[in-house]
C-alpha cells in the first residue's frame, strides 16, 4: 500500500508533466518520467503536509485531494493528446555510445541499489532526522507537531518537511513504518535525476548529448554514493535540476513549482527558489511557485523554530578553509582517470563550445552561482564549529552538480556522428543565427 | 562513420565512465550492513514503546552524554524508535510527563536513577534488561 501511494504520486506527476510538455518522442517520455517523479512527489507532499496541518491528514482525505488534482489534468491531457503536433524527426543516438553509456548507468545504479539494500535505514541523518520526522508526520492526532518541536535536541526541527512528508504519506496509507519506502524513494529520486538530465539534453541538443550527460553523472561517485543514504540532498538536486531544465525548455510554470519544492526540501532550496524567481523573471514561474512558497513561508513563520545555523557573526577567516574543503570534495567526486571534471574537459575539447547558447543559459548559470555563494555565506556566518559544518560540503556540491553538468554540456556543440545531412541539421540547431542569416539570403535571392 | 574528434572524445568519455562505474561498484560493495544497528535498536526498544501511553511526552535518562558517540547513538536510536511519541532529553520535563525511558550502557543503572534528584522521584515501572528500563513518576 505504501509503495502504491508512491506509484500514485509518480503517475500524478507524469500525467501533469505529459499535459505540460506534450511528449511524442521517446526521449521526451524519458524527460516526462523524470520530471513526473519530481512533480508528483512535490505536489503530493505539499498536499499531505497542508492537510495534516489543518487536521485533515487521514488517508481518505489525502486520497480525495490527490485524486481531485489528478482527474482534471488527466482528462485535459487525454483530450488534447490527439491534437498535438507530430514531433520533428530527430537523429537517434549513436549505438556504440548508447551501449557503453547504458552499461555504465546499469553498473552504477546496480551499485546504488545493492548498497541501499545494505542500509535499510539509510545513513545517520536519515534515521536521526529525515525519517524521524516522517514518523512524527505519520502519527495520530497532534503527534505531527513533534516534527517541529523545540524539545528535539540536535535534530534540526527547523528543516523543511517535503521529504518527510513524502515518506509519511506512504506510511499513512500503509499503516506502518516500512523502511522500504524511504529506501525506494531514494533510488527513484536518483533515477529521476538521470532521466531529467538525459531528456533535457536530448531536447536542447540531441540524444548523444543526453548520453554524454549520463556518462559524466555516472562517473560522479561522490554524488552517486549519496543515493542509498536517504538524505534530502539528492531530492533537492532533482528539484534544482528540474527547475533549471524547465527554464531551458521555456516551461516556467513547472519550473516555478519545482523551485518551490526545492524550498520545502532543505533550507538551501529557499536560496535557490528566490534566486530562480529573481533571475528567470517570468510571471508563470512566480505563478507556479506561489502555492508552494506560501506553504513554505507559513511553515517558517508559524511552525518552525529558528535555525540553529543562522544568526552568527561574519567570520571572514572561514572563507578560505571553506573553499579549500569544497575543492577537496570536488576532487574526491570521481575515482582516478574517470573523474567527472576530466570527462567534462574532454568533452569541451572534443565538441567545442557552441557559438550560441539557449536563451536562459546565462541566467541559469547565475542561479547556480548564487546558490554556490549561498553555501559559502552559510559557512562564513555559522556560529557552529567550522570543521563540523564542512562535513557537509560533498552533499551541498551534489545539490547543484547534475544541474551544472546539464548546463555545461548544453553549452557545447551537439555531438553528431551520423550522416552529413544530420550533421548539417544539428549544426543549424547549434548556430540558429547562421540559419536565419542563410534564410534571409535565400529570401533576398528570390 | 568518420572517426572525428567529437566522436573520439565522446567514446573516450563513455569508456572512462564505464571504468569509473565499475570502480564505484567495487567501492560500494564494501558498504557495511546497517552500520548503526538500527534494526537491533528497534527490537530492543520495541517492548518499551508498546507500553507507552498514546499521548504525552516521555523523558529520557542515561549514563551517557552527547559528548561521546555511544551517547548520541543511544539517544537518537531511542528518539527514532519512540516516535511518533515525543522523547524529551530530560528526566524532569514537567508535570505532564509520567514516564521516563532509562537507556543505559551499564547494567548497574539503579544508582543513576537514585542519584538523579529533581522534584519528581522515579520508580521502576518495568525493566527490559540490558540497560533498558521504563521509569514512572512516583507522584
Amino acid at each position: 500500500m505504501g509503495i502504491g501511494a508512491l506509484l500514485f504520486a509518480f503517475a500524478l506527476g507524469m500525467i501533469w508533466v505529459a499535459y505540460v510538455l506534450g511528449p511524442r518522442h521517446w526521449a521526451d517520455w524519458v524527460l516526462t518520467a523524470g520530471l513526473g517523479v519530481a512533480t508528483g512527489i512535490g505536489v503530493t507532499s505539499f498536499n499531505y503536509f497542508v492537510l495534516t496541518w489543518i487536521g485533515l491528514g487521514r488517508a481518505p482525505w489525502i486520497a480525495a485531494v490527490d485524486l481531485m488534482l489528478l482527474a482534471p489534468v488527466a482528462w485535459l491531457w487525454w483530450k488534447g493528446r490527439e491534437g498535438r503536433p507530430v514531433p520533428e524527426e530527430r537523429a537517434g543516438p549513436n549505438l556504440i555510445l548508447a551501449a557503453v553509456s547504458a552499461g555504465a548507468l546499469a553498473v552504477a545504479m546496480g551499485a546504488v541499489a545493492s548498497s541501499a539494500d545494505q542500509l535499510p535505514y539509510g545513513e545517520w541523518d536519515a534515521w536521526s532526522q529525515w525519517n524521524l520526522r516522517a514518523r512524527y508526520l505519520a502519527g495520530d492526532g497532534d503527534q505531527w507537531r513533534n516534527a517541529v518541536s523545540r524539545d528535539l535536541v540536535r535534530s534540526h526541527p527547523d528543516y523543511p518537511l517535503l521529504l518527510p512528508s513524502a515518506v509519511a504519506r506512504a506510511w499513512r496509507f500503509q499503516g506502518e513504518h516500512d523502511p522500504d519506502v524511504p529506501k525506494l524513494l531514494g533510488i527513484v529520486f536518483l533515477a529521476a535525476v538521470f532521466c531529467v538530465l538525459f531528456g533535457t539534453l536530448a531536447r536542447v541538443r540531441n540524444a548523444n548529448a543526453g548520453l554524454l550527460g549520463l556518462c559524466v553523472l555516472t562517473a560522479s561517485a561522490g554524488y552517486l554514493s549519496q543515493g542509498p543514504a536517504q538524505y534530502a540532498d539528492i531530492p533537492l538536486s532533482l528539484f534544482v535540476l528540474g527547475a533549471i531544465a524547465c527554464a531551458l525548455l521555456d516551461q516556467y510554470e513547472l519550473g516555478g513549482l519545482l523551485a518551490s519544492a526545492a524550498a520545502f526540501t532543505k533550507n538551501e532550496g529557499l536560496v535557490f527558489a528566490l534566486a530562480y524567481l529573481v533571475l528567470v523573471r517570468k510571471l508563470p514561474a512566480l505563478t507556479g511557485a506561489a502555492p508552494g512558497l506560501v506553504t513554505v513561508a507559513a511553515f517558517k513563520l508559524f511552525l518552525a523554530p529558528p535555525s540553529e545555523f543562522a544568526g552568527g557573526a561574519i567570520h571572514g577567516e572561514n572563507l578560505l578553509p571553506s573553499l579549500w574543503a569544497m575543492g577537496q570534495q570536488l576532487y574526491g567526486y570521481g575515482l582516478g582517470i574517470g573523474h567527472p571534471v576530466l570527462l567534462l574537459a574532454v568533452l569541451g575539447f572534443g565538441l567545442g563550445i557552441a557559438r550560441t547558447a539557449q536563451p536562459m543559459w546565462s541566467r541559469c548559470m547565475g542561479i547556480l552561482a548564487i546558490q554556490f555563494l549561498g553555501y559559502l555565506a552559510a559557512y562564513v556566518v555559522t556560529p557552529n564549529d567550522l570543521t563540523f559544518m564542512l562535513a557537509s560540503t560533498a552533499r551541498v556540491i551534489g545539490q547543484i552538480w547534475p544541474a551544472l553538468i546539464l548546463l555545461l554540456i548544453a553549452r557545447l556543440n551537439s555531438p553528431v556522428f551520423a550522416s552529413p545531412e544530420s550533421a548539417a541539421r544539428e549544426h543549424t540547431k547549434d548556430h540558429p543565427a547562421e540559419e536565419s542569416h542563410a534564410g534571409r539570403g535565400k529570401a533576398r535571392k528570390r | 562513420m568518420p572517426l572525428s574528434k567529437s566522436f573520439l572524445s565522446a567514446l573516450v568519455v563513455a569508456v572512462l565512465a564505464l571504468w569509473a562505474s565499475l570502480d564505484f561498484f567495487q567501492a560500494m560493495g564494501r558498504t557495511i550492513g546497517d552500520p548503526y544497528k538500527v534494526t537491533q535498536f528497534l527490537a530492543r526498544y520495541g517492548p518499551a514503546v508498546e507500553m507507552l501511553p498514546s499521548k504525552g511526552k516521555v523523558g529520557y535518562l542515561s549514563d551517557t552524554t552527547f559528548d561521546d558517540v555511544k551517547g548520541q547513538v543511544l539517544y537518537f536510536s531511542a528518539l527514532y524508535a519512540v516516535a511518533p511519541h515525543k522523547l524529551v532529553y530530560s528526566a524532569d520535563a514537567g508535570p505532564d510527563m509520567e514516564y521516563v525511558l532509562g537507556n543505559f550502557s551499564i547494567l548497574d543503572w539503579q544508582k543513576n536513577v537514585d542519584a538523579r534528584g529533581g522534584d519528581h522521584p522515579l520508580e521502576t515501572f518495568k525493566s527490559f534488561g540490558n540497560g533498558l528500563v521504563l521509569l514512572r513518576r512516583k507522584d
